[in-house]
């Protein structure tokens, strides 16, 4: 069977004249592209677990009120040549597997390497279950799931009114990611090229990175919760509400360190109370009951902490 | 009795443990005389008090999710077949190079412990901008070893991933490169100074993983591809 997909693929991608295979594609949107839709719909009992691996296309997975999971799908092609994209669009496989109130779903390419093709998918799972995605390229957008894991190479992640019982953890290679209203034990979100942007969301432990982007975190501080927000050469932001106190280890090699409130400063050169402009590339002190930890890096990059 | 007879209630006295009187505690009495009167004992009783105070005053390390979910991915993806229908030559061309580079990252974990614990402590306002311990090894090195061995492991399986997929890995492993070369010029320039070690340190660890997706990547690609695609058809029809 393998060996008939890779046939149908080289015999479209050279000759481009194959008929349509046997599901007709429902849609042509643009030129050269076909695209054919997809739709299961599945069961998973509480606390379930949802994966979905993706090679190419935008996710959008949403909680929904009920048990079920609903799986709808865009196959997309694009070719010039539209018999050859519709030859080519029978050969993209999306593989479910209901086991053990898990669903695996994963896209499938004959051939992966430069595929003209991928897969849009819009989810619905129930509130309480774990979702973990993996894409290759594409963005992510969750709401008001569970988040165990959500990851791509190049795209965007948006997490929106989520929450996970232990760790919830995202993380992108090029690409930006956005975090609102997350609760979580612990949080990690990382990026090489891109910016982190976190906004009223609760942990105990919070750690954000980025290479050649921004950190910026927004909202109250959990007592005791430890943010660990660190970034090469771009920017760390903190816009604080809420009166939690904290403790503040802030350095930046080469740019500078700013804090809009009144800070106790320990260390060489650093004793007494002051906003932060004395010792401009260091903070090191405590604000109020110090009962939560900011651990705060750049290296090129600017910090900030202000009020929001 | 020498020192050495009584190191099995050594422990229990460091951890608190005083001799009550009753005839159980007579090894913890009996050491609790020969401490009253040996030097050698109570410094020894000191230094392991000292490193129990420190040892508490730790913070919790918890594994990366990265490495969990990889793990507990592995094992789902074993529990879902039986084992008497998992040849090795199924399982081992897509798990073996992300086994490697979990084997990796447990190895860089652990020589980095390693290399902290033989540091001294150093309290925590000198953490940052501080000397550096010059007798210690350069924290970089287990990096340096796993990322040679994981640039090999996705340089053999380059060919796995699409062209644009590949592109934005090799654009982004040059970020990262121009991360650990800046870090490197602030410590040529400032060799005590902890921030560009910790900026070093960051860097390389965020290329390790970076390096540890791209194998997962090229072994899921090469799954999808080989693996899936066969069954797929068989468990939609």
């Amino acid at each position: 069977m393998k060996r008939a997909r890779v046939f149908v693929f080289v015999l479209a991608t050279v000759a481009g004249a194959l008929p349509a295979g046997a599901q007709t594609p429902s849609a042509a949107l643009g030129a050269g592209e076909v695209t054919e839709r997809f739709s299961r719909t599945s069961h998973l009992d509480a606390n379930g677990a949802f994966d979905l691996i993706n090679l190419h296309g935008n996710i959008v997975i949403t909680a929904g009120s009920g048990r079920d999971v609903t799986i709808e799908a865009v196959k997309r092609v694009q070719r010039p040549n539209q018999n050859a994209a519709r030859a080519l669009l029978q050969t993209i496989d999306i593989q479910v597997v209901e086991e053990a109130n898990r669903i695996e779903v994963r896209t499938s390419y004959p051939r992966p390497r430069n595929f003209p093709g991928s897969v849009d998918f819009t989810i619905t799972v129930p509130a309480d279950v774990n979702v973990s995605v993996r894409a290759t390229g594409g963005g992510i957008r969750a709401t008001g799931i569970r988040v165990e894991a959500l990851r791509t190479v190049s795209g965007d992640i948006d997490l929106v009114d989520a929450s996970a019982d232990q760790f919830a953890t995202a993380s992108a290679v090029s690409g930006n990611i956005t975090v609102r209203g997350l609760t979580a034990r612990a949080i990690q979100l990382t990026t090489v090229s891109g910016n982190v942007r976190v906004d009223n969301s609760t942990a105990d432990r919070l750690m954000a990175r980025a290479v050649s982007g921004d950190v910026e975190y927004a909202g109250e501080l959990a007592r005791s919760g430890r943010y660990e927000l660190i970034s090469h050469s771009g920017d760390v932001r903190l816009l604080l509400s809420g009166s939690t106190g904290f403790d503040v280890q802030a350095n930046s090699f080469s740019g500078s360190v700013q804090s809009d409130f009144p800070i106790t400063r320990r260390g060489r050169g650093a004793e007494g109370t002051g906003r932060g402009a004395a010792t401009p590339r260091a903070i090191r002190g405590a604000f109020g009951d110090a009962s939560a930890l900011l651990v705060l890096r750049a290296f090129s990059g600017n910090i900030s902490i202000g009020r929001r | 009795m020498n020192c050495e007879s009584y190191e099995d209630v050594l422990g229990d006295y460091v951890d608190g443990a005083r001799a009550s009187g009753l005839p159980g505690d007579a090894r913890l009495a009996a050491f609790e005389r020969h401490l009253a009167v040996c030097a050698r004992c109570q410094a020894l009783v000191a230094d392991f008090t000292s490193i129990r105070g420190a040892a508490a005053r730790l913070e919790e390390h918890v594994p990366p999710p990265r490495l969990w979910t990889r793990v507990v991915a592995s094992i789902a993806a074993q529990q879902r077949r039986p084992w008497w229908r998992r040849p090795l030559a199924d399982a081992f061309p897509s798990w073996a190079p992300v086994a490697v580079a979990v084997s990796l990252a447990l190895l860089i974990a652990g020589a980095t412990w390693l290399a902290w614990k033989q540091e001294p402590a150093q309290a925590p306002h000198e953490a940052v901008g501080g000397p550096a311990e010059p007798e210690a090894a350069p924290p970089e090195q287990p990096y340096e070893a796993a990322i040679a061995g994981l640039e090999q492991l996705a340089a053999s399986q380059d060919a796995s991933l699409d062209a644009d997929t590949r592109a934005v890995l090799k654009q982004n492993l040059a970020v990262l490169d121009r991360a650990i070369s800046e870090s490197r010029a602030a410590l040529a320039d400032e060799p005590a100074n902890a921030l560009a070690q910790d900026s070093l340190l960051d860097a390389l660890d965020t290329k390790v993983a970076l390096l540890q997706d791209t194998v997962a990547l090229a072994a899921d690609a090469d799954t999808v591809s080989d693996d899936a695609a066969g069954a797929a058809k068989e468990l939609n029809q």
